[in-house]
């Protein structure tokens, strides 16, 4: 699955902008989380079309761009299971992106250093993947 | 202008030197002052090396005799006012006789041909037409070399790029902030340089600007950038250029004597050294002006120019002494901030210095812009950039500084010197 990242500066009525223009477009936001920096951060979002999405936020002169991520379906599962199992196939997580919610289900975002073979081992494990 | 050696160029000097103490010691009002406060008759004054014994003048003499307190022929004889930015508080007028506007038409020409200008090409001037002397100075200059000159003055950034395209300008004349706002610009007009324009050559100054500003402005218009140099003092633009090497400025010294000093001292620095450039222009008749301190800093190189041209060249502009920041007692020039965060090509050249006072210690803020192209939506990259470029910052400032990095569109943009120092303490009389 694809999340869209937006830099941001760590001030008052940043954040509330960037929904308001997304909103504004009819994109539906399933997850979001911050990583900051002091000053500055990322927002992370989880959107039904990060596309539209990047290219909105992109009229509006904020930086914005998509990347490649893992999202695994943990309705029956727990973190620990997931990270022992890409761990042992040499997979490193970078950074864990949060939970969101996609029709209805708890989905785990992860940005690995292997997105295609984390698919794969977590596919053959009987996990769902987005 | 076919001077073979240096010493062709020296006794010529001294001839100039002779003629122009004789002249401002008949007419200027001024200059017989200070003839009369120093005891000296123009007798004293035959040599380069006597012009030591003459004060400075500078811009507190321009404000205090202003506005005509300067003038050395009747007020008829005048056919031209223009009056300096006002950089650093109230302006200060200039004037012109016919004779004037012609040698510096010429000295303009100069600087045009010497990038490589010539009649067949055009030059859209991209500065205020008004008291400020860039607009007219290179209109002159332009149409005195034969170029079709686009007088489209400055502002309204799309219709200036509409023109470079409709008229195929081939050189364009602009600060150089305002240079990559245009290129910017023109970039989200989705126009190619290379399919849409014609251009070749840009001639940019009005304020400080560095090697990494160059190489951004040539990328975005796929030109030759060159630096260019003067003051309303002199005349406006038209003291000195880059020749093709950019490798410093040629100064005109036919038209100029140019000292090096030590700002604080007075003194002529040592060869080579950097210090104030103080100017005698050669050629003055509404304004003769003695030993005109700058407060521009920079230094003269020893080496010959493989260009052949035997006038001295000066470094490129490190800034005014009276830019300079005193910070924590350290001289910073806001030059070597640009210089650090243009050797990222992730920056764009908007970015400003900010100076506050925080229980009594200044410190030393810079906010970049962060731009779209090479975001790579990683905190890890972005955090690794600050920290690389304040620690490069501090080793060249010597004082710590705090990166801040911004959203794009965060820093002001300005049509023509760009703002970068915003000082907030509030330190009376210092500036």
């Amino acid at each position: 699955m694809k999340i869209l990242s937006v830099f941001i500066e760590n001030k008052p009525k940043k954040l509330s902008k960037i929904i308001q223009e997304l909103s504004k477009e009819g994109i539906e936001i399933l997850g979001l989380a911050i990583a900051d920096a002091g000053d500055f951060g990322i927002v992370r979002l989880i959107l039904d079309d990060p596309k539209k999405g990047a290219s909105t936020l992109s009229k509006h002169e904020m930086i914005a761009n998509i990347q490649d991520v893992v999202g695994i379906n943990v309705n029956n599962s727990t973190i620990s299971e997931i990270a022992k199992i890409l761990g042992e196939n040499n997979v490193n997580i970078e950074d864990a992106l949060g939970f969101g919610f996609i029709e209805n289900q708890k989905i785990l975002v992860l940005k690995v250093d292997n997105t295609e073979l984390a698919k794969n081992i977590l596919s053959k494990e009987g996990f769902k993947i987005y | 202008m076919n001077f073979k050696s240096r010493e062709e160029i020296l006794e010529y000097q001294n001839k100039k030197l002779r003629c122009c103490v004789e002249y401002a010691s008949k007419n200027s009002r001024f200059f017989k002052n200070i003839l009369k406060n120093f005891d000296l008759t123009p007798d004293d004054i035959k040599s380069i090396e006597d012009l030591q014994k003459l004060p400075f003048t500078t811009k507190n003499d321009l404000r205090d005799n202003y506005p005509f307190g300067l003038t050395a022929v009747p007020m008829d004889e005048i056919v031209r006012f223009h009056a300096s930015s006002g950089t650093t508080g109230k302006s200060t007028v200039v004037y012109y006789t016919r004779n004037d506007l012609d040698t510096w038409s010429d000295l303009m020409a100069r600087v045009l041909s010497t990038t490589g200008l010539t009649k067949k090409d055009s030059m859209q001037i991209i500065y205020n037409y008004g008291f400020f002397t860039g607009g007219f100075g290179f209109h002159y200059g332009a149409e005195r070399l034969g170029i079709s000159v686009i007088p489209t003055g400055s502002g309204n950034t799309k219709k200036q790029i509409e023109i470079m395209r409709d008229f195929g300008t081939t050189s364009f004349t602009s600060t150089p902030s305002y240079a990559i706002h245009l290129g910017e610009t023109a970039e989200e007009m989705s126009i190619i340089p290379e399919k849409d324009l014609k251009l070749k050559i840009g001639v940019f100054g009005g304020e400080p600007w560095g090697e990494g500003m160059r190489q951004r402005i040539e990328e975005l218009f796929h030109i030759n950038a060159y630096d260019n140099y003067g003051l309303s003092e002199l005349c406006g633009p038209g003291v000195a250029v880059e020749c093709t090497e950019k490798e410093g400025l040629h100064v005109w010294e036919d038209y100029f004597i140019m000292e090096v000093i030590d700002p604080k001292t007075g003194e002529l620095v040592g060869e080579g050294e950097r210090g104030e450039l103080v100017f005698t222009p050669l050629w003055k008749e509404a304004m003769p002006i003695f030993r005109y301190r700058t407060r521009d800093i920079s230094r003269v190189f020893k080496e010959k120019c493989n260009c052949g041209l035997h006038f001295r060249k000066i470094e490129r502009l490190h800034g005014r002494s009276d830019d300079m920041l005193i910070i924590r007692g350290v001289n910073i020039f806001p030059s070597q901030i640009e210089e650090v965060i243009l050797e990222n090509p992730i920056f764009k050249g908007h970015y400003s210095i900010i100076v506050e006072r925080k229980e009594s210690l200044d410190t030393l803020t810079i906010e970049i812009e962060v731009t779209k192209d090479l975001f790579t939506g990683n905190l890890k990259d972005l955090i690794e950039l600050k920290e690389k470029v304040e620690e490069k910052l501090n080793n060249v400032l010597l004082v710590k500084a705090n990166v801040r990095l911004v959203e794009e569109g965060a820093i002001p943009r300005s049509q023509g010197k760009a703002q970068r120092v915003i000082d907030k303490r509030n330190i009376g009389g210092i500036k």
